[in-house]
This record gives structure tokens, C-alpha cells and sequence, in this order.
């Protein structure tokens, strides 16, 4: 069928024994072809083959191994040779032959003409080959008149078999078995000119049907399209025989969602990182807390507002606690005349009824000076990340339970700078570089101080914790000789800057939509761990 | 916080100076004032309360002096001896015992300036006066009486007078019952055998502490001389007041003459300028601070915070002002000095205190469960502790278990603690209405139970619960959550029993025992709880003890 040389084959002839059509098991793939051979009726390339069967020849190539080696086909790999035009090649096709335009141009001159001239109109090299070939074909000869010579036309050639060969090969390349005989001599002539003609050599791969092919019952060559794969087809390897369906890839699916912590927990856990990464002990203690350890440890007057009932919440039922009896004394002094202490105290009469009441803690710092009573050596680092309560109403800026940030540090020579330092450290680990100190007040702390934070986005200063130095008046009736740095400040409204959220009872509200739509690397990638 | 408007011009001639809008906030947040607002006329401040000498501008500017360098030391105050007295009523003693009177003349009081005195009345009588309780003030037209004065026990049909805010003359127990001032404040004297009452040599009422003033001694701005009472319950209280008031008014170009009280048993004048003298070691100083002061800089630093100050080598002798009642230990003239450098002076420095960080037991099992949950498709949510009979158990159609009751909330939404979490993952469910299902949520939360063996007779616990909430929502989905929950903590030989109650139907919820513990329960939601919440999807649910657990598992 090609007259071109065979270079391989392999198939039927490698099988040994013949071919059992029961037992034959067919990839839809190789039953793609096959159907195609046997609609064709004759050996096709992969290429042909690939059209048939709207497959990649990559795909044709794979079906023709595999049907090779069941003994359904036999592929032959051909050279075949081409010839194409080269670079000069393609110049003479579009302009003519040197010595064809050389003829041309002294028909223009009348059939005589100076070699000097000629030479300036064709070009030096065109000029060269176009009078070799046309003095060696005997159309032109050469006079020599004084100092001129002169180029003088003998004859006017016809179309020459190189042109007509020029003008088919202009068209793209020619199989060297499609050139018609009379030609050939001309395609030797043309090679032997450097540049003009090329071969090239294609490989060619047929896929010949067997006899048993051709004999193949159309049914076993069907091809089944399915959508899902089943377990079972994996089982029976009958996935091997079915094609899959095409999805349109970019079709719409349902959503579905990560389960995920809640955006407050995550700020929750990376500020519990920066603790431990600082060095910090996690401490928790009670909710509902006695007044003494809420207030009184903490030199808050009985008569101070902040334990009135508006701030408080204190508890109806239960109502009253158990004082720890070792620290009534110590507390009532310092209080009453300040004790040992070196203050004044506040002067008034100390009670332990007021002492007594339960309330729910409306700092984490009751719970810090619970530790410290039990801890008073040093070094002591400890933090809390947790709830207080606040007898308010609830809006959008405030809740009447939330989380507070609260760290302390006791150690031989702790000092209010150092306190600075560790405070500018913690949050430029929550990414807050531009921190700020001014002075403030806390009845248990002195020197006291609060901490704003620039938010470089916002453009604004964000009031972010209070801190200082424990009173001695808190320290010392709790047996505590050493100073103790101390900071604390709400969770929420870190939260609400770093969220940029508007409303603090977004936390509480747990619209799954609003859980759901925040990406989980949000807050990482805002504070800048990422 | 206290706030207080000031207006600029009034300012920059307090100070003699302009500033910046810059330098001015600078200024205030030096002083420890939280600016609000700081517009072209004026700004606006908030202060904290142990400071109620900045309740008025003179206040804040006799401080920013100070700093600014303008004038430093305690303000020299020079007091009038007394030409006049004010006697108590022994009857007093256990009504409202101590009273301080001060006459402050030659003040020329401009609008501003009446306006300043009221306002700072106010204030103070709230933050030293706790809302009158502890201290009460009366500010008199001193030329509308006739000294000497009294300050008596009344009874209440004893005395009338035409109070301010009113127009005809009432009895004590009338105004106690009538005039608007009257009715707010009739619960400090209730229950007292004897009402108080400041009287002149006329028995005419001045006031009647520390409900009202009379109207015959009303400040106008024709009023030059001022008589000033104060009375409470606070003896130390009373005469930080009165320092403070007539310092500031003598600040205000006013003359102070102390006027004489005689109690039964002593007699002292008043207002008393004379501080306690505080010994400060140089030492002491710097190791607080971090710093290496010498006694010099010390005493600079103190002295721009308006504090006598002088150095005796290592040893800084130091005299407040008299309006200063918040100095009580030598930590709060150590943090004057840390204000007198300025904080931002200050050069953070690194703690060498060396210790090892770790998270708490239960943050790690918390964490732990959490990473569970969170793997089987579920989604944290986080709610209140504070809830409400109705939500916690009534839409639960289960008895309230013994819990906490809150005194005083001022919301009844939250007036109890939870006992349990799934009602407020119901609560979650019934707010969610609207997003898409499967929603699978879960919470890792306290709850708090009554606990009599503790001091504060009450015990937080952590509890997890999940809720499932889809059209094919069942028991056996939640008894899978459970088993791999509990089979990933490495709990072994726990059971189930068939628990038939609410809020569960019937036969398809159980209980979760582990070595005779309770650690939780899980069923289907039933249909009477799902429709209080206003559901209309299945739920499963489950809620399981995880502080029963830990305490088992560090067994």
C-alpha cells in the first residue's frame, strides 16, 4: 500500500497458538478501534485511526499494543521519504531558477548583454550559478569584444522539468513515491544544487486487521458509556470494557464546609501560644468567686463603685462563701490602717459579711491572686485566657460575659520597665508592633499604666490592657515579699480590631454563615504567623 | 470615668500658654487623662478617680503647670485662721458624724467659673462622696447668712425651708418625699433616729445634708464669698474634699479662712492643708522602676508632679499638696516619679525571670476533643454561661436542675448560670435557621454546678456537647460520633443504658456511664423540644462530662 520501507512488525506473527475469541476481554479503547478497522475495511495509521475515532494517536498507539498482543492486529512501522523545498529552494520557487531569470533578463536586453551588468542585476551569486548552468545547457554564449564580454542568448529553453517540479513542491511536501517518473531525473539534478531540495524521513505506523478481526462480532466491540465506577466494576475488571462520561468540569457542586474552630477560639489559642511561647504557666480558677478574692485581696474598698450592684453580679442563691480564715486578718488590717504595709490603709471599718458574698468574677485577677496566695515564692509566670462577667446591659460594645487576657509576672528584681518590655514583646507576637504606654489606674497596681496599640490599617490607637506593679497593700498580707508585674485586658475587643467587626455580640451570635465564610488562615495571616 | 469639658481659652489662661492640638494631647495623657475629644474650642477629658483634683480645669491646669515646667512644688495655699464656727449635735454621732466648713472670699465668679464649681460639686460627690452617701457638699451665698453656725439632728417635721428647685417652704419629710432630689437620695438617711441640718445663728436651714441646699443661699454670679459644708461618714474623706474645693478656689483668686468645728469633745478647724511627710529611699525607687535615678532627678521628677520634695542623701523627703488624698503609700509617689520622667521616657527592658510556659490540663484535653470534633465535620460555636430559666430548661420541657441564681441582673435574659451546653447549642440551631443543612456544630464550654464542699460553694465543669441537625439526623449517628470521640481519648469499658426522658424521644437516647460515673447522654432530639426552638430539621445531639473524664483518666 505505501511505498515505503518497512521497518518493523509486530502482532500476529509473535503470538503463539491461535487466537480464542471466548476468552478475549477488550478495553473499550481497543474496541474503539477495532469497530474502526472493520468499518474501514482496510489497514489504517494511527493518525487515520485517531480521526476514526476522535481519540489522541497517543491513545491509538496504547489500543494498538494491547490488540497486537491479543492477536487481533499486526502493526507495521514504515519510513516513508519526503521531499520539501529548502531555504533556497523556496527562493527559486517564488522568484525562478538563476538561469532562468538570467534568460529573462537578456530577452529584456534584446539577447545581448554586458556580463558587468548582468552581474549587478541578478546579484553576484545568482549571476554565477544562472551563466554555469545556462553556458553548461548550451542557451547562452559568450563573447569577448575589446575589454567587454558580453552574455549572448543561443536558445530559449521551455518550462524545464526542475520548475514544474519547484512548482508541486511549493505546494508542501511530496512523498518521494508520489513524484511522477518523468521527473525523477530532475529531482536528482535539483538535490545535487545545495539548498534547494531536502528529504525527510516519517515514520509510519499501520495497524492491519487479523482475519479474527474482521470476523469479530460487532456485539463484542460495542462500547458502553457509564457515569459512575461502582465497586463492582473494580472487582470484575469490568471498568476495563465501559467509558467513562465526560463531566463538564466546571459545572457547579453542592458546598460543603470544614468543620472548624470559632474565630474567637482561634484568637483564643494563638494568644495562649504567645503565653507559653513567653514562658507562661496556664492558670484557671473559679467563676463564681467571693468578693474577698475578687475585691478584697485586690485593696478594693468595700465602698469602692465597682462593687456595687450595677457592675456585679452578685448571686442570690448561693449567697455567701467561706472566707480562707488565714487571710482575714492580713486583709482586714490593711484595709482598716494598712497594716504592716507602710500605707495609710482606707480608714474605715472592714467587713467580713461584705467579704463573704459570692459573685461571679469580674477579673481574671481574682484568680491570679488566688495563685499567688498559694505561690509566693518566686519566680512566678503565669496567664488566663478566660471569662469574666459584667452586670451590663448588653449591646453593640458591650457583653455582660467575656474573655480577658491576663498575665503576671513575680521575680527577685521584676521592675515597671520590665513590665513595659514584656508587654511590647506579647503583642508584637500578635502582630501589634506599635504599642504605647500612659499612665492609668487600677486600685491594686502601682504605678499603673495602659497600653494603645496603632492599627496600621484602621489608622486609629486601640486601648488594649491596663497593667502595673501589685500594691504592697496587695502583695503583703497574702505573704508575697517580691514585686509582681501584672497586666490584663479583654479579649473581645482585640478581637473586634483584628476581625474588623463592628459589633462585639458577633462572637456570641454563631451565625454559621459568618463561622463558615471566615477562611481558618485569617487571623494567622493578619497577625502575620504566615 | 469621670469626664470633664474644658474649653481651650479657658485653659491657655490657666496655663499663660498656647499649645498644639499635638502637644496638648501629649499633655493630657501625661497626666494620665484619657482625652476624648480635642476640637477648636475645646476638649474633652475622662479621669481617673483617685485623681478628683482634676474634677475641674483649674485642677488639671494647676497639674499640667507641672509638667510643663511652668511652675513646679506644691502650690504654696495660704489659709485665714478662723473668725467663725460651726458646732455639732452630739445626736449626730451615728447619722452622719463629721462635717468640715471652709469661707472662701473675693472670688469673682464669671458664668464659667459658677459653672466649673458646680459641675465639680458633682463629681466630687460622687467619687469621694460615693454618690453622696460618704460625702455631701453645700456651696453657700455667704453674704445670705449670719454666722456662727450649726450642724444639728433633726427631726423630720422639726424644720422647714424652701429647698432649690422649689418655690414654697417643706418640711424635712416632705422634701424627703416630694422634691426630686428628695426621692433620689432619701435612702442614704433611712432608717436614721435624726435627719442633719446645717443652721446659722438665725436658725436659718443652709442645707440639709445630703439631700438639698436652700434656696436662700443659691450662688449667683454676684456671689463673692462662699461658705462651704461638708458632711459625711468618712472623716478623712470629708476634709480631702473640702482641700480639694477650696484649694481649687483659691486657684480661682478666692481667699480661704478656716472656720472652727467644735464636736463634743474637740474642736479643730478646718479645711487642713497639713500633709503626712513621706520618706522615699532612693533605692526603693529604682528598683521598681528599673531605673538608676540619682536623688536629684528624683526629686525634679516629683516636684513637676507638684510635690514638695527635697533630698536628704539617699533618703527624698516628701510633702503632697493638700488636694492630693490619693497618695497612701510610697508606691504612689513612686509612680509620680515614673509620671515626672514621663512613661514614654521609659525604655522597655526584657524580665530576667526564667521559667517554662505550658498550657493547662484541661486546654490540652479541650484541644484534643476539639481536633476530634472539628475531624468529624463538626463546627465550634461558643455561648454564653449566663442564660435564663426559660431557655435552660422550660423550651427543654425538663425540671431546672439545681443552679445558680443570680441577686441583681440587670437583663432577665441572663439571670442564672447553665447546668448543662445543649440548650445553648439549641439556641445556635434556632438562630440558624436559615443556613444551609447538614449543620453539625459543637461547643467545648463550662458549665457551673452548686457545690457546697467549696469555699465559693460553686464548681465549674467542662462539658462538650454536639448537635446534628439534617433530614436524616438520627440516634446512630450521634452514638458513632460518641464512640470515636471516646475511643480517640482512650476510653475504655464505658456503656450505654436506654434513657427514656426528655429532651429526648423516648427509646432513642441512652446514658453514658463509665466506672459507675455519669460522663454524658445522647439521643434524638424530641419533636415537642425541636418545635420550642422552632426547628424543623431532625437533631441527634450528645453532651459528655470532659472534667468526670480527665479526672478519670490522670486516675
Amino acid at each position: 500500500m505505501y511505498h515505503a520501507r518497512l521497518k518493523f512488525r509486530w502482532g500476529c506473527c509473535d503470538r503463539e497458538g491461535p487466537v480464542i475469541v471466548s476468552e478475549l476481554v477488550l478495553h473499550w479503547l481497543e474496541r474503539e478501534v477495532a469497530r474502526a478497522l472493520k468499518r474501514a475495511g482496510r489497514p489504517l495509521t494511527f493518525e487515520e485511526a485517531a480521526e476514526f475515532t476522535g481519540r489522541d494517536v497517543g491513545s491509538i498507539a496504547k489500543a494498538a499494543l494491547w490488540l497486537s498482543s491479543k492477536g487481533l492486529v499486526t502493526v507495521e512501522e514504515y519510513e516513508r521519504k519526503f521531499y520539501e523545498l529548502g531555504d533556497e529552494g523556496r527562493i527559486y520557487a517564488e522568484h525562478g531558477l538563476p538561469e532562468r531569470r538570467l534568460i529573462e533578463a537578456l530577452k529584456a536586453a534584446g539577447g545581448r548583454l554586458d556580463l558587468k551588468i548582468l552581474e549587478r542585476e541578478l546579484g553576484e551569486k545568482e549571476f554565477r550559478i544562472g551563466v554555469s548552468w545556462a553556458r553548461r545547457m548550451g542557451w547562452i554564449e559568450i563573447e569577448k569584444v575589446g575589454e567587454n564580454v558580453y552574455a549572448k542568448l543561443v536558445s530559449e529553453p521551455g518550462e524545464l522539468p526542475e520548475e514544474r517540479l519547484l512548482r508541486i513542491l511549493q505546494g508542501g511536501e511530496r512523498e518521494v513515491s508520489e513524484i511522477p517518473e518523468d521527473l525523477r531525473e530532475a529531482c536528482q539534478r535539483l538535490a545535487s544544487r545545495p539548498g534547494v531540495l531536502e528529504v525527510k524521513v516519517k515514520r509510519v505506523h499501520v495497524l492491519k486487521p487479523s482475519e479474527v478481526l474482521l470476523k469479530l462480532d460487532d456485539s463484542l466491540l460495542e462500547v458502553r458509556e457509564v457515569t459512575r465506577l461502582t465497586p463492582s466494576m473494580l472487582v470484575s475488571g469490568e471498568w476495563r470494557q465501559v467509558r467513562f462520561s465526560r463531566f463538564d468540569v466546571r459545572a457547579p457542586t453542592p458546598p460543603v464546609f470544614a468543620g472548624k474552630t470559632h474565630p474567637l477560639r482561634e484568637l483564643i489559642r494563638i494568644v495562649r501560644e504567645v503565653f507559653v511561647e513567653m514562658g507562661f504557666e496556664e492558670i484557671k480558677g473559679p467563676l463564681v468567686e467571693l468578693a474577698f478574692w475578687n475585691f478584697d485581696a485586690l485593696f478594693q474598698p468595700q465602698d469602692h463603685p465597682a462593687r456595687e450592684m450595677h457592675d456585679t453580679f452578685y448571686l442570690a442563691e448561693p449567697e455567701m462563701g467561706d472566707l480562707p480564715m488565714h487571710l482575714v486578718e492580713p486583709v482586714r488590717r490593711v484595709h482598716e490602717d494598712g497594716g504592716d504595709t507602710g500605707s495609710t490603709g482606707w480608714g474605715y471599718k472592714w467587713r467580713e459579711d461584705e467579704a463573704r458574698k459570692l459573685l461571679l468574677r469580674t477579673h481574671t485577677t481574682a484568680t491570679t491572686i488566688r495563685w499567688l496566695a498559694d505561690h509566693r515564692e518566686p519566680p512566678v509566670k503565669v496567664f488566663s485566657v478566660d471569662r469574666i462577667y459584667r452586670n451590663e446591659r448588653v449591646d453593640w460594645k458591650h457583653l455582660a460575659e467575656f474573655h480577658q487576657i491576663e498575665g503576671i509576672v513575680m521575680g527577685e528584681n521584676v521592675s515597671f520597665r520590665d513590665l513595659l518590655g514584656l508587654i511590647k514583646e506579647f503583642y508584637a507576637r500578635l502582630g501589634l508592633k506599635n504599642v504605647r504606654f500612659r499612665p492609668s489606674y487600677f486600685p491594686y497596681t502601682e504605678p499603673s499604666a495602659e497600653a494603645i496599640a496603632y492599627l496600621e490599617d484602621k489608622k486609629v490607637w486601640l486601648e488594649l490592657i491596663g497593667m502595673g506593679v501589685f500594691r504592697p497593700e496587695v502583695t503583703r498580707p497574702l505573704g508575697v515579699k517580691h514585686r509582681v508585674l501584672a497586666w490584663g485586658g479583654g479579649l473581645e475587643r482585640l478581637a473586634l480590631a483584628l476581625y474588623n467587626l463592628d459589633d462585639i455580640r458577633t462572637f456570641y451570635m454563631n451565625d454559621l454563615n459568618w463561622i463558615r465564610g471566615i477562611p481558618l488562615s485569617y487571623l494567622r495571616r493578619r497577625i502575620g504567623l504566615i | 470615668m469621670p469626664a470633664l469639658t474644658v474649653e481651650k481659652q479657658r485653659f491657655w489662661s490657666l496655663l499663660g500658654r498656647e499649645l498644639s492640638d499635638e502637644e496638648l494631647s501629649n499633655l493630657l495623657h501625661d497626666l494620665g487623662l484619657d482625652v476624648e475629644e480635642i476640637t477648636g474650642e475645646y476638649f474633652r477629658v475622662e479621669y481617673n478617680p483617685n485623681r478628683p483634683d482634676f474634677s475641674s480645669p483649674v485642677g488639671i491646669a494647676r497639674a499640667a503647670k507641672g509638667l510643663l515646667g511652668i511652675s513646679v512644688g506644691a502650690p504654696r495655699y495660704r489659709l485665714r485662721p478662723a473668725k467663725t464656727y460651726i458646732e455639732v449635735d452630739p445626736r449626730l454621732r451615728d447619722v452622719r458624724p463629721y462635717v468640715a466648713a471652709a469661707i472662701v472670699r473675693g472670688l469673682k465668679l464669671g458664668a464659667e467659673e459658677l459653672e466649673e464649681l458646680i459641675a465639680m460639686q458633682e463629681d466630687l460627690h460622687w467619687i469621694l462622696g460615693r454618690d453622696r452617701a460618704k460625702v455631701a457638699i453645700g456651696l453657700h451665698d455667704y453674704s445670705a447668712v449670719k454666722p456662727p453656725f450649726k450642724y444639728v439632728a433633726a427631726r423630720g417635721d422639726e424644720y422647714r425651708f424652701i429647698p432649690l428647685g422649689g418655690y414654697s417652704p417643706m418640711t424635712l419629710d416632705e422634701i424627703l418625699e416630694k422634691h426630686e432630689k428628695g426621692i433620689q437620695y432619701a435612702h442614704i438617711l433611712r432608717g436614721k433616729p435624726f435627719y442633719p441640718l446645717i443652721l446659722d445663728s438665725l436658725n436659718r436651714v443652709l442645707s440639709f445634708p445630703p439631700i438639698i441646699n436652700s434656696r436662700l443661699t443659691e450662688l449667683s454670679e454676684k456671689t463673692t464669698d462662699i461658705f462651704i459644708d461638708v458632711t459625711g461618714t468618712d472623716f478623712k474623706a470629708v476634709i480631702h474634699t473640702i482641700n480639694i474645693l477650696t484649694t481649687t478656689m483659691a486657684d480661682m483668686g478666692g481667699v480661704v479662712e478656716r472656720v472652727k468645728v467644735k464636736y463634743p469633745d474637740k474642736v479643730i478647724s478646718t479645711p487642713i492643708y497639713k500633709m503626712k511627710k513621706w520618706r522615699l529611699r532612693r533605692s526603693s525607687v529604682n528598683e521598681t522602676l528599673g531605673l538608676e535615678l540619682g536623688s536629684i532627678d528624683i526629686v525634679r521628677a516629683l516636684r513637676r508632679m507638684r510635690h514638695d520634695a527635697r533630698a536628704r542623701g539617699e533618703v527624698i523627703e516628701v510633702t503632697p499638696p493638700p488636694y492630693r488624698p490619693d497618695i497612701m503609700h510610697v508606691i504612689d509617689l513612686i509612680e509620680d516619679v515614673a509620671m515626672g520622667i514621663g512613661y514614654g521616657n521609659l525604655e522597655p527592658t526584657q524580665p530576667q525571670v526564667l521559667m517554662y510556659g505550658r498550657p493547662h490540663p484541661d486546654t490540652v484535653l479541650e484541644d484534643l476533643v476539639r481536633e476530634i470534633m472539628i475531624g468529624l465535620g463538626f463546627t465550634e460555636v461558643m455561648n454564653f454561661t449566663l442564660t435564663n430559666i426559660e431557655s435552660e430548661y422550660a423550651k427543654m420541657c425538663v425540671q431546672p436542675h439545681p443552679h445558680i441564681k443570680l441577686k441583681n441582673p440587670v437583663s432577665q435574659e441572663y439571670s442564672i448560670l447553665r447546668t448543662w451546653i445543649l440548650p445553648s447549642l439549641m439556641k445556635t440551631l434556632a438562630l440558624n435557621v436559615k443556613a444551609l443543612y447538614p449543620q453539625r456544630i459543637f461547643e467545648i464550654g463550662d458549665v457551673v454546678h452548686l457545690d457546697q464542699s467549696r469555699p465559693e460553694k460553686a464548681t465549674r465543669r467542662l462539658k462538650l456537647a454536639a448537635a446534628s441537625s439534617h433530614s436524616e439526623a438520627s440516634y446512630s449517628e450521634m452514638k458513632s460520633v460518641v464512640e470515636e470521640v471516646l475511643r480517640n481519648l482512650g476510653v475504655d469499658g464505658w456503656a450505654l443504658n436506654p434513657l427514656d426522658s426528655m429532651p429526648f424521644i423516648e427509646g432513642r437516647a441512652a446514658q453514658i456511664t463509665w466506672s459507675d460515673g455519669a460522663l454524658g447522654f445522647l439521643g434524638e432530639i424530641h419533636p415537642e423540644v425541636l418545635t420550642n426552638w422552632k426547628l424543623s430539621m431532625p437533631t441527634a445531639a450528645m453532651e459528655l462530662d470532659l472534667s468526670l473524664l480527665a479526672e478519670k483518666l490522670r486516675r
